[in-house]
């Protein structure tokens, strides 16, 4: 499966949840390069947080989706 | 060795898929059926790579008959089409070569309905499976990074999923 083509790789993570994708970086380098796609992390933010959240925590400048669904998550986990 | 198809459509009632004539490189004629045909370029010759055996062109093939005659209707068809899906895949694709070749064919020839079960299947691998069950299963033998930037996204990942 490592022949796939970018494409048809990102519309397998869009079918993942977070924590798939969180360990498939780990799976080879090409995983690792797509898996940071922003709009797979919008799309897991909005999909949790719901449409207003994603709005409000927008990533600005160098900042990812990614990273703001991670800070969102742990802000669940363990309170502000 | 990639091969190469001409194709001819034929005449028929939409919205019925229009048959599609492939022809291989060796003169060898097929007939398939396709989700979007006014997509494929008419009378040109596409590269399909992926179509490597003649057991993943025949479940293409099945895929699309089975397929038409669902959206005709009719004492044929089978009932249940989301059902016939499932049960196709579980029995017909049983190998990560097979799910391969066969989610490269349904994407290339842009069988949208084809393409959207192979990629669930595979994520369905992917999905509660440690990072080494994936490569196993999926063969990915080579993983193209160093052991110092695997290590930095097993912390990464543990990072994430506040393991440590």
């Amino acid at each position: 499966m490592d022949g796939l083509p970018a494409e048809l790789c990102i519309k397998i993570f869009h079918l993942l949840d977070h924590q798939s994708l969180a360990s498939a970086p780990q799976v080879c380098r090409k995983w690792n390069t797509l898996t940071s796609d922003d709009e797979l992390w919008r799309r897991l933010f909005k999909d949790r947080w719901g449409a207003d959240a994603a709005a409000f925590y927008a990533p600005e400048g160098s900042r990812s989706w990614k990273d703001v669904f991670i800070v969102q998550d742990r802000c669940d986990r363990y309170g502000l | 060795m990639a091969m190469a198809m001409a194709m001819a459509m034929e005449a028929a009632p939409a919205p019925v898929p229009l048959p599609l004539v492939l022809r291989f490189r060796n003169g060898e004629d097929r007939f398939a059926l396709t989700d979007q045909p006014r997509q494929l370029p008419l009378g040109y010759a596409i590269d399909a790579p992926s179509i490597r055996s003649a057991r993943t062109f025949g479940l293409l093939d099945e895929y699309a008959r089975v397929h038409a005659q669902h959206a005709r209707g009719g004492p044929g068809a089978v009932p249940d089409i989301a059902a016939w899906d499932r049960a196709f895949m579980e029995r017909e694709v049983t190998d990560t070569d097979e799910l391969h070749d066969l989610f490269m064919a349904a994407s290339t020839l842009e069988m949208d309905g084809l393409s959207v079960l192979c990629a669930q299947k595979t994520a369905d691998v992917v999905k509660k499976r440690t990072v080494e069950e994936v490569k196993a299963l999926l063969g990915i033998a080579d993983v193209g990074m160093t052991p110092e930037e695997e290590l930095k996204l097993q912390h990464d990942n543990d990072a994430i999923l506040c393991l440590r």
